[in-house]
């Protein structure tokens, strides 16, 4: 979205204005520099899906589904189950998307959103397997953005974490037992094997100043845009630089801002998961 | 059909005959588009979005008579019990075109000479009735962005299972029912705009159905007029301050 | 049951809101002997005319508005200009530049660039192609350097108010110039803090847009504003 060519004037001169605010050192929304808008989060928000989580993050709005289904595992990893993300950008979620093939943003997004799960090793795939080297679960984190204000990754991010943390998934043990043709769907479920909770923060620079969770305009103008994926034990499990160039400073800067960010999502996170 | 045995008929899910299962619209739930809404229908939870009137391309392809209208209707992956993939189906694009052609009846598209108006339905979970439910929400969608129109369109279904006529059909009744009628109007106007049928109904048998059909449309239609009001209690905000703690609408209201 | 009196004048598309004894206005059809309305929005008589205020309308220029638009293309004689409408409009290069243009020698970015806001007029409004304005004017050409709100161009005429009752009110009380332009462009040329204070009155009008009273709660919020000022200036 931030590649876009051409924009609406209403966005333009909200663009601008990020500018003009920056030179008084200030955020077009008032925001303190270092603070994330709003969050809200929702899980078990899609009976259907065996987990699911709504996040709003300013006016940036995401939704994620998990959903299982039976296959045979890769050749190189025969104990282990198979996670697949893909997420889309709605064409609720601004002027400029059109419906169509994904986006070389939305593939981006979406793989972002998975390293961020699959480094940190969120979930233990092990766990998903059925028989081993032959059967296996394949589990598919679908998540859309309905509404974009910026800082989709954050958002998307979120809500899969938080639909994986409320996902209750077919216990395999189960499986094996029945023979012939299964419903998934029918098959007792258990909590899904939760090793870690990856939080994703992301940071622009504009004019050498870091703005947490940028908005739409902020991203539009900001010099550089980087995302930073934390373990729960403090590891950098993911990183992207969305857009820019960074100087070598302002990298490590931005990292340890990532880092105290990150558990203050991660708390908020847990509050909200024990509700 | 005695009256008794009527009144007696329970649902699958303990609805009676002509009982709605419970719904619930809002507007303005988008911040980008230029007019949103929202339908809870039983299970269903859809949302639809409206860009427009605006610059259409390709140029070639403009009307120099009337807007051209863009509807596309779209299920999410983790909407139905088994994953659906994000692929448009043949289903959908049918629906996509069903419900384009009802909402053409009631827009002015005439005052829109070479523009577009695009309607985005989204399906975020399905239970029977979504191509009513949709065209209903999107209706409201189109008022919210202040799209001229005829009138409202409303959309409700009827249909017939272990012999009942219903109202409403759910997921489950639409599989294992004998016939299903979705319906849209336009309610002031008293036309319709959508209608199909699938299964077998005799000619007493549709007529009962298409009034209670006409029945349920009515209920759903003062719901979005209830959302449109609703709406006004809450004014929208400058398009240059995004919300931050939401404490600002509380304050002034 | 008490009824808001806002409530009651709310209406949504395909709604009966007078008999065939009023003339239907803006927005207003008439189908046999009812009058109904077209949009979601206002009603409101004006002696035997019915109309309806729309929350929320496209910009569609007229001959003569004042626009703030953005410089989006260049085209073979002129700039292409978004205003936020249905279509662009365009500025033909003698309506912005005086004497003889000769592209020989400089070019049209020399004069105005793509992402430059301008502040124009609307000088025709064909009903195919592009609209035509022109920055030859008193006060009207590149805007370097000012605060901008944008909201639905149906608010314009509220803060602008009856014979500019609503905007001269505003530019009394807070320092700097403020230009509207039709398209629901509001320019802002002053500091921070005075802009601040032009957004929340901003804010205000177009969320009470048609409550009663209005232009009082507006003037009451000023002086408070202005009061506060002064104390801190120790004037």
């Amino acid at each position: 979205m931030r590649e876009v060519r051409r924009r609406t004037l209403a966005d333009i001169l909200r663009i601008k204005q990020v500018h003009k605010y920056i030179k008084e050192n200030k955020r077009i929304d008032g925001r303190d520099f270092l603070k994330f808008r709003r969050i809200e989060i929702k899980t078990n928000v899609v009976k259907k899906a065996y987990g699911s989580a709504y996040v709003k993050i300013g006016d940036t709005i995401a939704i994620a589904g998990i959903h299982f289904d039976i296959g045979t595992p890769f050749s190189d990893s025969p104990n282990e189950g198979i996670l697949i993300t893909e997420g889309e950008v709605l064409p609720t979620a601004s002027f400029y998307v059109e419906p169509g093939p994904p986006t070389e943003e939305e593939i981006e997004l979406s793989r972002v959103v998975d390293r961020g799960i699959r480094e940190s090793e969120m979930i233990d795939l092990s766990k998903l397997v059925i028989i081993p080297g032959e059967k296996v679960l394949k589990l598919f984190i679908d998540f859309n953005i309905l509404n974009d204000d910026g800082n989709l990754i954050d958002a998307a991010a979120l809500a899969a974490v938080a639909a994986l943390l409320t996902t209750k998934y077919p216990n395999p043990e189960a499986i094996i037992k029945v023979e012939g043709s299964i419903d998934l769907k029918e098959v007792e479920r258990i909590p899904l094997p939760i090793k870690d909770i990856p939080v994703t923060v992301t940071t622009a620079v504009l004019n050498g100043k870091y703005l947490v969770d940028p908005s739409l305009p902020e991203e539009v103008a900001a010099d550089a845009i980087l995302t930073v994926t934390h373990t729960k034990n403090d590891e950098i499990c993911a990183m992207q630089l969305l857009d820019g160039e960074l100087d070598y400073n302002q990298l490590f800067d931005i990292l340890e801002i990532a880092l105290e960010k990150s558990k203050e999502i991660r708390g908020l996170l847990l509050k909200e998961i024990k509700q | 059909m005695t009256e008794k045995t009527e009144s007696e008929y329970i649902r699958r899910d303990g609805r009676k005959v002509d009982e709605m299962r419970p719904f619930s619209i809002r507007t303005g739930i988008f911040r980008n588009a230029d007019g949103s809404a929202e339908i809870r229908l039983g299970g269903n939870w859809i949302v639809a979005a409206v860009y427009g009137p605006k610059e259409h391309f390709p140029k070639f392809q403009i009307s120099q008579d009337e807007a051209i209208l863009n509807c596309r209707y779209h299920m999410a992956p983790y909407s139905t019990s088994e994953r659906k993939s994000p692929k448009p189906s043949r289903r959908e694009i049918e629906l996509s075109k069903v419900i384009r052609t009802a909402l053409e009846k009631a827009i002015l598209l005439k005052e829109f000479p070479e523009m577009s108006i695009d309607v985005y339905i989204e399906v975020l979970q399905a239970e029977g009735s979504t191509r009513v439910a949709s065209i209903t929400a999107a209706s409201v969608a189109l008022a919210d962005a202040g799209i001229p129109m005829r009138d409202m369109v409303v959309g409700c279904t009827a249909g017939k299972i272990d012999g009942h006529i219903i109202l409403d059909v759910g997921e489950e009744e639409d599989k294992e029912g004998e016939a299903d009628l979705p319906i849209a109007i336009m309610p002031n106007l008293r036309k319709i705009v959508l209608l199909q049928m699938d299964g077998k109904l005799t000619h007493k048998e549709f007529k009962e159905a298409f009034e209670l059909a006409l029945k349920g449309a009515m209920q759903l239609h003062e719901a979005q007029v209830k959302a449109l009001i609703d709406k006004v209690k809450e004014m929208g905000m400058l398009e240059e301050v995004r919300s931050n703690e939401g404490s600002k609408e509380k304050n002034a209201s | 049951m008490t009824t808001n009196s806002l409530e009651s004048k709310v209406v949504v598309p395909g709604e009966v809101i007078a008999n065939s004894s009023y003339r239907p206005g803006d927005r207003v059809i008439k189908i046999r002997d009812k009058l109904y309305s077209t949009v979601y929005g206002v009603k409101n008589i004006e002696g035997r005319q019915v109309n309806v205020i729309p929350y929320r309308e496209i910009y569609r220029p007229k001959k003569g508005d004042t626009v703030v638009g953005v410089v989006v293309g260049y085209g073979n004689s002129g700039w292409f200009v978004d205003i936020g409408s249905y279509t662009k409009a365009f500025l033909h290069v003698s309506e912005a530049i005086r004497g003889r243009f000769d592209s020989r020698v400089v070019e049209l970015s020399d004069h105005l660039k793509i992402g430059d806001i301008i502040l124009a007029k609307i000088i025709d409004v064909a009903r195919l192609g592009y609209f035509q304005l022109t920055i030859k004017g008193k006060g009207l050409g590149k805007i370097t350097d000012a605060y901008f709100l944008k909201v639905d161009p149906v608010k314009i005429r509220r803060i602008i108010g009856r014979r500019g009752s609503m905007i001269n009110l505003i530019k009394e009380h807070i320092k700097g110039e403020i230009i509207l332009g039709r398209n629901g462009v509001i320019v802002f040329k002053g500091n921070y803090e005075s802009f601040e204070k032009l957004k929340m009155v901003i804010d205000l009008i177009v969320r009470k847009t048609f409550a009663s009273g209005l232009t009082n709660r507006v003037s009451e919020i000023l002086s408070k504003m202005v009061n506060k000022n002064d104390r801190k200036n120790g004037e």
